[in-house]
């Protein structure tokens, strides 16, 4: 699992440039003039980057989905990207510590955020017919949570057959939610790991 | 019942034994497997190690772990 991981990451790596000069290409001649171009070298060239960025996309899935049900390796590949050292005791006391507050200070600013998309505040005029006891203006304090982002009109895939994932996309608070209930449960899940492995 | 000091400062020998052993800080850290960056730490006084790593030092030195470690008096 670890050499076919490592394996991915290599490709991942070395195919990256591929991909760039792919898009690149794509952006500069539209992808009808290449496959239609009198030299073969050209279209065989695209047809060569084309398939490239197909299984790059590939890995790139198959990657993250290794890195979110394997934990070795995503405390392998997550170390590497953090630069996580845990050389000695030292090392991985600092961590611990750099951990903690990290996980505190991000846990505190995504509650924030919650709150804010959450909550409105707005002040608006009273209607001269309904304002009593001198009052003129008036403040609103709303909640409102919603599963998914709100589309006023779907994509036009979904006229024709087609499929688009954004259609069903989430929204920031039902994002952010997550994020913090993941964060809770899994710390609180690592900690009686942690505890009993003593 | 007595109350024990809610911070005890410990302090240690380790650069004095170290250098009356003529090695290097890189050589210590490699005998009791940690970094040179701890050993810094050790000797400056700013880490207190593991109980684990102040018998390895003890143990390298040949002496007991209280001949290498002692609490300072405030």
């Amino acid at each position: 699992m670890r050499f076919f991981a490592k394996s991915l990451q290599t490709y991942l790596l070395i195919g990256l440039p591929f991909v760039i000069a792919c898009a690149t290409w794509q952006s500069f001649t539209p992808e009808r003039e290449i496959a239609e171009s009198d030299s073969g070298l050209t279209t065989f060239i695209w047809d060569v980057l084309s398939w490239n960025v197909v299984m790059w996309f590939g890995a790139l899935v198959i990657l993250l989905a290794t890195i979110l049900f394997s934990s070795s390796i995503r405390k392998e590949i997550i170390s590497r990207i953090a630069d996580i050292k845990d050389r000695d005791e030292r090392d991985v006391q600092i961590t611990a510590n750099a951990a903690k507050n990290s996980f505190i200070a991000s846990l505190a600013f995504m509650i924030v955020l919650l709150f804010l998309s959450v909550f409105s505040l707005s002040m608006s005029p009273i209607p001269p017919a309904q304002q009593y006891d001198g009052k003129t203006k008036q403040v609103h304090i709303s909640m409102n949570f919603r599963l998914f982002d709100e589309n006023p009109g779907k994509s036009d895939l979904s006229n024709t057959g087609g499929f688009n994932s954004r259609d069903f996309s989430p929204s920031a608070s039902a994002c952010l939610l997550a994020l913090i209930t993941w964060q809770l449960l899994s710390f609180r899940l690592s900690a009686r790991k942690e505890s009993r492995s003593e | 019942m007595p109350r024990i000091e809610s911070k005890i400062e410990i302090g240690n020998c380790i650069q004095d034994s170290r250098l009356a052993m003529q090695i290097t800080q890189q050589e210590l850290a490699d005998a009791v497997n940690v970094t040179r960056a701890t050993i810094i730490a050790l000797e400056k006084g700013s880490y207190n190690p593991s109980l684990e790593l102040a018998f390895r030092l003890a143990n390298f030195f040949n002496v007991t772990v209280d001949k290498i470690f002692f609490q300072k008096r405030s």
